[in-house]
């Protein structure tokens, strides 16, 4: 089962697309909560390239990566992954206006509700919406 | 310290131990590390349906716990049940070392009196 997300962000699609990808804005954003947060973040953005996101609570408790391999770029427009319990997801931007509508797809896995799953990932997302906009 | 493991808890653990994939995985986690159900599917050399039954028989035992973290689920050891399942291993040693004692004593008395 997919699960649909989307957010849009008032902000050039270049500009949504760097923040993106760049491992510094990927420090800033990438967390589903604000106790957590993202200490480090390497990306090879291209087909067969990783990524990898050391996520960490903020009181340096907890802390685990998470880490991928993207399985298509196109840039500017799509971003396909694959996690590595074989889950698939892909990032679509689309201009709209004055704003990009970035628009995720992913694999649902069978231990959570599904709605669990969609807060989680959307809090990142809205996070990220968040990110760009404020840094303009 | 809360109460002892039941038998069928120390059946569970030592099972859960009994296996190198599983024990790998218990040592990849404690001092707050904890590792994600994908990162760890993509470590071993076994299907992700054989890994997710590694990490439920380890959560079956008590020895990790899961729970969804943003865009993951993450597993996280629980050292409790290891010092517990320590304490019953201790115990059992304590007790031959005591019955060891009382034996080299048994003898030592023996020979003192030929």
């Amino acid at each position: 089962m997919k699960i649909a997300i989307e957010t849009s962000v008032k902000a050039p699609l270049s500009k949504v697309w760097n923040a993106y990808n760049s491992p510094a804005d990927i420090q800033q954003w990438n967390a589903a909560h604000e106790s957590w947060h993202t200490t480090r973040s390497e990306v090879d953005l291209r087909e067969g390239g990783r990524f990898l996101s050391r996520m960490e609570a903020k009181d340096g408790s907890q802390g685990f990566d998470f880490e991928g391999t993207y399985t298509r770029v196109i840039p500017n427009e799509l971003i396909e992954y694959e996690l590595g319990d074989g889950r698939k997801v892909d990032i679509r931007f689309v201009e709209t206006g004055e704003q990009v509508l970035v628009k995720v797809n992913f694999d649902a896995e069978s231990e959570n509700s599904a709605e669990m799953q969609r807060q989680g990932w959307q809090a990142i997302l809205d996070n990220f919406a968040r990110h760009v906009e404020v840094k303009g | 310290m809360p109460p002892e493991l039941s038998d069928a808890e120390l059946d569970r653990v030592f099972h859960a131990l009994s296996d190198t994939t599983r024990r790998d995985i218990l040592s990849r986690l404690g001092g707050g590390e904890e590792t994600s159900i994908s990162a760890l599917a993509a470590r071993y050399d076994m299907s992700f349906a054989a890994v997710q039954k590694h990490i439920a028989v380890l959560e079956g035992a008590g020895l990790v716990t899961k729970h969804p973290q943003g865009r993951e689920r993450i597993v996280r050891g629980n050292p409790e049940r290891i010092a517990r399942t320590r304490s019953v291993l201790a115990q059992l040693e304590e007790l031959w070392r005591i019955r060891l004692s009382q034996l080299d004593k048994l003898f030592s008395d023996h020979t003192n009196q030929e």
